[in-house]
């Protein structure tokens, strides 16, 4: 139990997810709490130092995502806490260490996300002064489902305005601010939405820790290409962003190595009351149906759709960029036939900026590396289709598709055709990607091989046609020999069980050829999680 | 190269398939639903021939009636619009102010033909809102909300407003509903362009005394007492609100009705007594003619008045009910 504590001490606002076996337990309050919430029994564990007993509950391991999801959507945070080391090499206790914070901003899972709606999270930074009509705001936001990331500074009455605005038109799904920190009472829109506030520690806003985050993150010497360099209200909030999401994903992020800073007077200003009036993205009664968005939504990628929200609730208002769109609608309007190609092509695509964000967190599983290759393969079609198109601005973004004949070479090259969907389950790196593996996969395949020849040589030397070599779990490999043979059997059969219709033995021989066989596929097991965990 | 390692390479792939989706969807639905490409530009002028609403268009199947609208900074910076509820004054705010939004987007536009100078603020309050749940009354939303326009918007922005001043008295929501348009058509700050629907007709006074302000109306025939919408908006102000039509149309009971047209022919000739309009356009100062309808009461009827107010109904049986002198409160009354 100590090491739980400990992980309850680190973690002290999350439920935590403590692994035991193949199950997920939860101790002390935490389980009363998911119990309700998720509706399981509680039990009690033993008793703790004083006598008491310890409540407890626990879900099995392999349906934890479908747990997690639902606790972190009626606003829960759960920490998961694995064992990180192989239960059967372990000296004592089994290591284990807090894998990952799941809350309602880091959730990125697909299966519990709405394709057509972002995911963000947002982190605000207010400037401290005696003057609160002098405050200055920053904001950054990112979704980690897609790797978006955007930041804004705010100043002023109007400022805060326009933050309470963007608060409540883009309603993140969490909140992050410097412990200690009244925003709350400045921006009530985050009580009036529910939204989940995350409090982390004040230095993570400090703007010089911030700025090294930032720079860490983005690998770059200088923000100067981000257009950040002055804008310390904004860097700090980012820079925290970052550092949080670092901390309870453990994970490198390595799909956020770019910002945006978002100028106020880049876009139409439309507050949220103009948007719920006139139901741009979702009409009077909180659906879809009935708004402008489910109205002209013609797009055919999951990532179209989102784009398309998202032009909805900020439109343009430099003059150009308009009439880039324009032009660009225009020639696809013009141009029906290689519209209807593009369009048909675009249908091999899944959700891109989702898959490669799994990929990128580690949450992937060997068929999402599948699926990515699949959707980048179309990439070469679209640009041929798209190669007669004028439209500067079709032109510019037929210029910005990148073939990534490589990230599909290495894919077709590593991983099978058609892997299994959990890492676990092995058996999806192929032959000749690593000579370690290919080296365990021959003592595997030879042993296997040598088990079935075992059946035709002692069919021959018992002559009972009708024995078999099989394997089960719990015993590993045996023969089994019906009852009418058993006068047969040779006295080297050791009995190990009897079932309906006769008995099972194994042999000296059989075990031999066992241990090498099943410590070949553990280690092969080992080796192709460890390649995937590098991909 | 390993997927992780490309993962800005994927990413930004990833964006221009998006762009490229949605460009291509765009057009498809310009196709389909007949769209026109906007004209926009950097000037102040909004103006439109036969602009739909995308959503109520498809639902109407074929019978929406399509509107023109022409908003500028100079004689058509306000427009009042008049005309009885139900005539699609709700819609068309809707429409002109999706316009702007569609085309500023980068979409085509439901209208036959579109040019539109860039506003930089859209303002629509069209309709209820949903904050009454949170406990504020309906009319100290809207009044937050209209404060959020007057003091936000420019005069490069585009307003739409439905009926300001309908959640408070007639005369309150009068009086509030003509300092508004005024401040925005002179006295304010900014003068964005602005689409102004209310039931209010004196407000269509207001374009007598400024010239950048404009009526408009929504068309309605009358036939055999019953009124047939025609869903279209015409310059000039409207004469009547059909309010009574509209009732009757509702299903109000007969002698309801009736009585409501007693009321109304009272009024009118009240209306007409005072010196007709412009009532309270500002150019007749005659403001102490104006009360008639609320004047002191006579001795005789605060003397009957008190008589009802003696008389306790839970303690009264229906046959003393019939015993009131009620004669002779008559008698009184015409003294």
């Amino acid at each position: 139990m100590r090491q739980y504590f400990d992980a309850k001490r680190q973690y002290r606002h999350a439920l935590v997810f403590f692994r035991m076996g193949d199950f997920y337990e939860m101790f002390y309050e935490d389980a009363l709490v998911a119990a309700r919430a998720l509706d399981l029994t509680l039990t009690s564990r033993s008793k703790d130092a004083s006598g008491a007993p310890v409540p407890m509950c626990g879900v099995p391991y392999h349906a934890g995502d479908t747990y997690i999801a639902r606790l972190v959507r009626k606003g829960y945070r759960v920490a998961i806490c694995e064992q990180v080391e192989d239960p059967k090499k372990a000296k004592g206790v089994v290591k284990r260490e807090v894998v990952r914070v799941v809350s309602p901003g880091t959730l990125a899972d697909t299966g519990y996300l709405d394709a057509r709606e972002p995911s963000f999270l947002l982190a605000i930074y207010a400037t401290s002064g005696a003057d609160p009509r002098a405050t200055a705001y920053g904001v950054a936001l990112l979704d980690l489902s897609t790797g978006e990331f955007d930041v804004a500074e705010y100043a002023g009455p109007d400022g805060l305005q326009a933050l309470r605005d963007e608060i409540a038109v883009l309603r993140p799904r969490e909140v992050i601010v410097a412990s200690g920190s009244d925003i709350g009472a400045s921006v009530p829109e985050i009580a009036q939405l529910g939204l989940t506030v995350t409090d982390v520690e004040g230095w993570h806003f400090d703007i010089e820790t911030a700025r090294q985050t930032l720079l860490d993150q983005l690998r770059v010497a200088s923000l100067d290409g981000f257009g950040l360099e002055r804008r310390q209200v904004a860097v700090a909030a980012a820079g925290a962003l970052v550092r949080h999401l670092r901390d309870t994903q453990k994970a490198e992020l390595a799909h956020v190595r770019s910002v945006r800073l978002k100028e106020s007077t880049d876009a139409l200003v439309i507050d949220p009351t103009t948007l719920k009036h006139l139901e741009v993205v979702e009409s009077t009664d909180g659906g879809r149906q009935g708004s402008l968005l489910h109205e002209i939504d013609r797009t055919i990628t999951p990532m179209g759709g989102r784009m398309l929200r998202a032009w909805l609730l900020r439109p343009l208002v430099v003059l150009e960029r308009i009439r880039d769109r324009l032009d660009a609608v225009e020639e696809c309007a013009i141009r029906a036939t290689e519209r209807a190609k593009v369009r048909e092509t675009l249908k091999g695509v899944q959700d891109l900026e989702r898959l490669m964000s799994r990929i990128a967190l580690a949450t992937a599983g060997p068929r999402d590396l599948v699926a990515l290759c699949a959707s980048i393969a179309v990439v070469p079609r679209v640009s041929l289709l798209l190669d007669g198109f004028e439209a500067p601005l079709v032109r510019s973004l037929r210029g910005e598709l990148d073939e990534l004949a490589d990230v599909r070479g290495w894919i077709e090259t590593t991983v099978t055709a058609e892997p299994p969907a959990l890492a676990r389950d092995g058996g999806f790196v192929r032959d000749g990607v690593d000579t370690e593996l290919d080296g365990m996969r021959h003592i595997s395949r030879s042993g296997k091989q040598l088990i079935a020849e075992m059946e035709e040589q002692e069919r021959a030397r018992t002559g009972i046609a009708s024995l078999k070599v099989r394997f089960n779990r719990v015993f590993g490999y045996y023969i089994e020999v019906s009852k009418s043979n058993l006068h047969a059997v040779p006295p080297d059969y050791h009995r190990k069980q009897t079932v309906a219709g006769g008995e099972r033995f194994v042999t000296p021989a059989l075990k031999e050829y066992e241990e090498k066989v099943l410590g070949a596929d553990e280690r092969i097991l080992e080796r192709e999680l460890a390649i995937f965990e590098d991909l | 190269m390993s997927p992780r390692g490309a993962a800005p390479r994927v990413l930004d792939t990833a964006r221009a398939l998006a762009a490229l989706d949605v460009l291509a969807g765009l057009a498809e639905t310009a196709s389909v639903s007949n769209y026109a490409k906007p004209h926009v530009s950097d000037d102040d002028t909004l103006a439109a021939t036969d602009v739909r609403h995308p959503v109520v268009e498809r639902l109407a199947g074929g019978s929406f009636v399509a509107n023109d609208v022409q908003l500028d900074s100079r004689d058509h910076q306000l427009v009042i619009i008049t005309g009885p509820n139900m005539g699609g004054k709700s819609t068309y705010l809707r429409q002109v102010a999706l316009l702007c939004l569609m085309a500023q987007a980068g979409s085509f536009v439901p209208a036959r033909e579109a040019k539109i100078g860039i506003v930089d603020r859209l303002f629509a309050r069209v309709g209820a809102s949903d904050n009454i749940a949170r406990g504020q009354s309906t009319f100290m939303v809207e009044m937050q909300e209209t404060a959020q326009i007057l003091n936000g918007a420019t005069s490069r922005s585009l307003v739409v407003l439905d009926e300001i001043g309908r959640g408070t008295a007639t005369f309150d929501g009068l009086s509030l509903a003509w300092a508004v348009a005024e401040y925005l058509a002179k006295d304010g700050p900014a003068r964005p362009k602005t689409l102004f629907a209310t039931h209010y007709h004196e407000l269509t006074d207001l374009a007598d005394a400024q010239p950048n302000v404009n009526n408009a109306h929504v068309a309605a025939r009358e036939w055999k007492d019953d009124i047939v919408f025609l869903h279209k908006i015409l310059p000039g102000r409207s004469d009547r609100s059909y309010g009574i039509q509209v009732a009757r149309l509702a299903g109000l009971p007969g002698p309801v009705i009736t009585r409501a047209r007693t009321i109304l022919h009272a009024l009118e000739q009240d209306e007409l007594s005072r010196g007709g309009r412009p009532a309270i356009s500002g150019q007749r100062p005659a403001p102490t003619a104006q009360l008639g309808l609320f004047q002191a009461e006579s001795p005789v009827e605060e003397r009957l008045r008190e008589r009802l107010r003696e008389v306790d109904i839970n303690r009264t049986t229906p046959l003393d009910a019939l015993q009131l002198p009620v004669v002779s409160w008559k008698a009184e009354a015409e003294d």
